[in-house]
C-alpha cells in the first residue's frame, strides 16, 4: 500500500471534493436561521417541515413519480424488443438501425426539449404530463436498448436454440428462456431510466405547464427567487431516498453492473 | 430458421415512436428556427453569428467545458488508477463513493455550491474568521463558481470511464516492464498509459461534450453574468420567448459540440 501514498492522499482530496458540499447541504437543512449559513445556526426541524408541506413540491414530486414510471415504461417496451432483434437477428440496415436506436442519447436535452415544446405541447395542445412523458421515453430508450442489449450479447443464445429445437414456440422462448435469462439487464435498465428521468432538468425545463412541472424544476424555480433553507431540507430528503434506492440497487444487481460500462 | 420478418416486427414500434416523436419535431424547429420571419432564410444563424455579445458566450462556453475537461482528467485519471489498482472490496466500495453523487440531481449539486460559495457559506466565513478577508466575498456568478459546480458534476462520469478502461488492462505487462527493469514511473508511461488512451478519448468526449451543453449548473452558480449557450438559450425560450432564436442557438450548441469533439477524436485515433 505504501507505493501508493501520494495516490491516496489525492483521492481522499477527490472525494472530499465531490461529497463534500452535499453533506454541508445535510448540514445547513437542520438551520433555525432563514438564510442558508454555514455553520447553522441552532437547530430545528422547521426546514423540513417547510419542504413537506409546500404545495409544489408535494404535486411535482408525484408528477416527477409518475413520469419516470411511465416513461421508463414506455422505454421498456419498445427497447428491450429492439435490443432482442439488434441482438438476435441479422437484417437490413442493423447497423444504422442500432445507431438510430442510441441517437437520442447525443442530441442536448435542451434541443429536444425546446422541438416538443413547439411541435408537440403547443402545436399538437399535448397535456403538459403527456408531453412530459414522451420526452422522457424518447431519453431513456438509448439506455433500455443498450442495457438490455449488453445482457442478451452476455448469454448464450444456443439455450435458445436448443428450446427452439425441442419444439418450443417463439413467444414461449421469449418468455420461458430469453426474459429470464436477460432480467438482470432489464432491471439495470428501469433502475438507470427511473433514476435518469427523475433527475431530468434541461429537458423537464421546456415541458412545463400550469399545475404540472417536476420535483428538480421546482426546486430549480424555487432557488431562483428564494435563498430560504427549505431547498436544502428537500435536498436531504431526496439524498435520503437516493441512498436506500442505492442500496437496493447495490443488493439486487450491484451499483458496479449499472453504472460502470 | 427465423421468418425474416421478425426482427422489423420487433423494431417497428420503437422506430416508429422514435421517427413521430423524436425525429419529426427536430426537424420541424429546424425548419422554424432556418426559416427567418423577416430576414429570409438563416436570418437567426447570421444575426448571431454576426454579434459580438454572442461570440463573446460561445468563446465563454467552450473555454468552460475546456477548463473542466482538463481538470477532470488531472484530477480523474489518478483516482482511476489507483482504484483499479485496489484490491476488489475496497475498489467496489470507492466505485459506489463515485456512483452516489451522480444519482443526486443537478440542481441539488448546483445548490450545494452555493451553500459553500455564498455570502453565508463556509469559504466566505472561514475567510473572515481567519482574516483573511475584511468581508465577505462574492464567489457565487463568477467563472470559478461554473468550473467548480461543473467539475464536480462531470468528474464522476471521468472516473468511471478511466476505471473501466484501466481495470481491463493486463496487469502482467506491467509487471513484465518492471521485471525488465523498468522503474514504475516508465512502466506507467510506457505501458499504462498508451493503452488508457482510449479511456481518456471517451472520458473526456463525455466530460466535454456534457459541459458544453449544461444548463442547471451555469444558470444556478454563473446567473447572467456568466451566460452560457445553454442558458442563453433557457433565456430566450422562456424569458423572451423567441422560439426561434432559441432553436438556432440550441442548434448551433449541437454542432458546435459535434465539430469540437468529432476532430481531436479522429486525430487521435488515426495516431495511436
Amino acid at each position: 500500500m505504501r507505493k501508493y501514498g501520494w495516490l491516496i492522499v489525492l483521492t481522499t482530496l477527490v472525494y472530499i471534493f465531490l461529497l463534500g458540499p452535499i453533506a454541508l447541504v445535510v448540514a445547513s437543512s437542520f438551520t433555525e436561521g432563514s438564510t442558508i449559513d454555514f455553520p447553522p445556526v441552532g437547530f430545528s426541524l422547521k426546514w423540513y417541515e417547510q419542504a413537506l408541506t409546500y404545495p409544489a413540491f408535494r404535486s411535482s414530486f408525484a408528477t416527477s413519480l409518475e413520469v419516470a414510471l411511465l416513461g421508463t415504461l414506455i422505454a421498456l417496451a419498445v427497447g428491450v424488443p429492439a435490443a432482442l432483434a439488434i441482438q438476435r437477428y441479422d437484417f437490413k440496415a442493423k447497423a444504422t438501425l442500432q445507431s438510430f436506436f442510441l441517437s437520442p442519447v447525443l442530441v442536448p436535452e435542451i434541443v429536444v426539449g425546446l422541438a416538443l415544446l413547439q411541435q408537440v405541447m403547443v402545436a399538437m395542445r399535448i397535456q403538459t404530463l403527456w408531453a412530459l412523458v414522451l420526452g422522457h421515453a424518447i431519453i431513456l430508450i438509448p439506455y433500455a436498448v443498450r442495457v438490455t442489449g449488453a445482457s442478451l450479447t452476455l448469454s448464450n443464445p444456443q439455450i435458445e436454440e436448443a428450446a427452439r429445437g425441442l419444439g418450443a414456440g417463439p413467444l414461449t422462448t421469449f418468455f420461458r428462456i430469453t426474459l429470464p435469462v436477460i432480467a438482470p439487464g432489464i432491471v439495470s435498465a428501469s433502475v438507470l431510466s427511473f433514476i435518469t428521468s427523475f433527475n431530468n432538468v434541461p429537458l423537464s425545463l421546456f415541458l412545463t405547464g400550469p399545475g404540472t412541472s417536476t420535483l428538480p424544476i421546482q426546486m430549480f424555480i424555487y432557488v431562483e427567487f428564494t435563498f430560504d433553507p427549505t431547498v436544502a431540507a428537500i435536498s436531504a430528503l431526496i439524498l435520503l431516498m437516493t441512498v436506500f434506492f442505492a442500496l437496493i440497487t447495490e443488493r439486487v444487481v450491484g451499483l458496479k453492473t449499472v453504472f460502470v460500462r | 430458421m427465423n421468418r425474416s420478418w421478425t426482427p422489423y416486427a420487433l423494431i417497428a414500434p420503437g422506430l416508429l415512436f422514435l421517427l413521430l416523436a423524436f425525429v419529426l419535431p427536430l426537424g420541424l424547429s429546424v425548419g422554424t428556427s432556418i426559416q427567418g420571419v423577416e430576414g429570409g432564410l438563416l436570418a437567426h444563424y447570421q444575426q448571431l453569428l454576426a454579434d459580438p455579445f454572442f461570440l463573446a458566450i460561445i468563446w465563454r462556453t467552450i473555454k468552460f467545458a475546456t477548463i473542466v475537461t482538463l481538470i477532470c482528467l488531472v484530477l480523474g485519471y489518478p483516482v482511476a488508477y489507483l482504484i483499479s489498482r485496489l484490491p476488489p472490496n475496497v475498489a467496489t466500495a470507492l466505485i459506489a463513493l463515485t456512483v452516489f453523487p451522480q444519482l443526486v440531481n443537478s440542481v441539488v449539486r448546483s445548490y450545494s455550491w452555493m451553500v459553500v460559495l455564498g455570502r453565508e457559506g463556509i469559504v466566505n466565513n472561514l475567510l473572515v474568521f481567519l482574516g483573511l478577508v475584511d468581508q465577505p466575498q462574492q464567489y457565487l456568478y463568477t467563472p470559478v463558481a461554473v468550473i467548480l459546480g461543473l467539475t464536480q458534476l462531470f468528474l464522476p462520469t471521468m472516473i468511471l470511464s478511466l476505471f473501466s478502461t484501466l481495470t481491463q488492462l493486463n496487469n502482467d505487462w506491467e509487471q513484465a516492464a518492471r521485471g525488465l527493469g523498468a522503474s514504475p514511473f516508465t512502466a506507467f508511461r510506457r505501458i499504462v498509459f498508451p493503452l488508457s488512451i482510449p479511456g481518456l478519448i471517451v472520458g473526456g468526449t463525455l466530460v466535454f461534450s456534457a459541459c458544453m451543453t449544461a444548463f442547471t449548473t451555469p444558470q444556478m452558480l454563473g446567473g447572467t453574468r456568466q451566460r452560457t449557450l445553454a442558458t442563453m438559450v433557457y433565456y430566450y425560450a422562456n424569458v423572451s420567448m423567441n422560439w426561434p432564436l432559441a432553436t438556432a442557438i440550441a442548434l448551433l450548441m449541437f454542432l458546435l459540440t459535434l465539430i469540437m469533439v468529432a476532430v481531436p477524436t479522429r486525430l487521435l485515433r488515426q495516431r495511436g
